[in-house]
């Protein structure tokens, strides 16, 4: 039996890189990329994008619970005679 | 964010003539796959709507669709912005007196170089293949005065248009560095004889 949190945990660990390499990538963008819209514009769509996307994941997840496990053997066994 | 009035090593005088980028399309071809893959997890969800919703009502599956579907979407919208950061910072510019190349390899490794006009010797463009011909881009080669590595515009937008481009204000640059266009060329010369000095003379000289 697996908590689902352990999921949880694992999917902000992804996040944790995520943010990291975007926040490298920006500053990339930012200082070397050419003054002028596209730049800008790519910069804050990308934010927006991702943001939206989390907070999405955060709406979502929030009206669930979080505290249920999963039983690996069990789905696994149900998937088999499935097929 | 760089400007353009302010360019690495701006010299006096310099006016920018083109800056040059790889073609859209050399883009487009991998948002055409991403928009594919992108496509693939919502129409299995509709299919899943559609034919078995209990799986979509049921606690467990619903985290684990909510916490795979945004991983994925974060990983394919980091992967598109690394993929366009690498396409945009890859900048090819043309000014009165020089070009500069400046590449962007991943995220950590840049390269700027830069090639003053009177030193260039050659200039030659070349299309190559279906859509390059369709589209009209492709390879601009400079060769200079004393390198052996060539320069490269890598899928510019009309080629032909760049390498006049770049002849022409190596011509106007020549004639304002005479004395030392004339060095630069005497160099290779130089060089060009040594070398075949040493290729016929070296095998007769050794005991």
């Amino acid at each position: 039996m697996i908590p689902l949190s352990i999921f949880l945990i694992v999917w902000l660990v992804f996040l944790a890189v995520f943010l990291f390499i975007s926040a490298l990538s920006i500053m990339q963008m930012l200082r070397f990329g050419l003054h002028g819209p596209i730049t800008r514009w790519t910069t804050i769509i990308y934010i927006v994008v991702s943001v939206g996307i989390i907070v999405i994941s955060l709406v979502l997840l929030s009206g669930l619970d979080l505290n249920a496990t999963i039983d690996i053997t069990n789905s696994l066994g149900d998937v088999l005679l499935v097929n | 964010m760089m400007k353009l009035d302010n360019l690495p090593g701006a010299l006096p005088n310099e006016k920018i003539q083109g800056i040059f980028r790889r073609h859209w399309i050399t883009l487009f071809s991998l948002f055409a796959i991403l928009i594919v893959i992108i496509i693939l997890p919502i129409a299995s969800y509709l299919f899943l709507s559609f034919t078995d919703s209990s799986v979509l009502q049921n606690n467990t599956s619903l985290v684990l669709l909510i916490l795979g579907g945004s991983a994925f979407f974060l990983f394919v919208i980091l992967f598109l912005y690394q993929h366009f950061l690498d396409h945009w910072l890859d900048i090819w510019i043309v000014t009165n007196s020089r070009i500069l190349n400046i590449e962007q390899k991943g995220l950590f490794a840049r390269t700027i170089s830069e090639l003053r006009l009177y030193r260039v010797q050659d200039v030659t463009s070349e299309v190559n293949g279906f859509m390059r011909s369709l589209l009209n881009f492709g390879m601009v080669y400079i060769q200079t005065a004393g390198e052996k590595e060539r320069f490269t515009f890598e899928d510019v937008h009309n080629p032909n248009k760049v390498s006049k481009l770049i002849l022409t204000l190596a011509e106007q640059d020549r004639k304002e560095h005479l004395e030392e266009a004339i060095e630069a060329i005497d160099e290779t010369s130089l060089d060009n004889k040594q070398h075949i000095v040493d290729a016929h003379l070296a095998p007769h000289l050794e005991p």
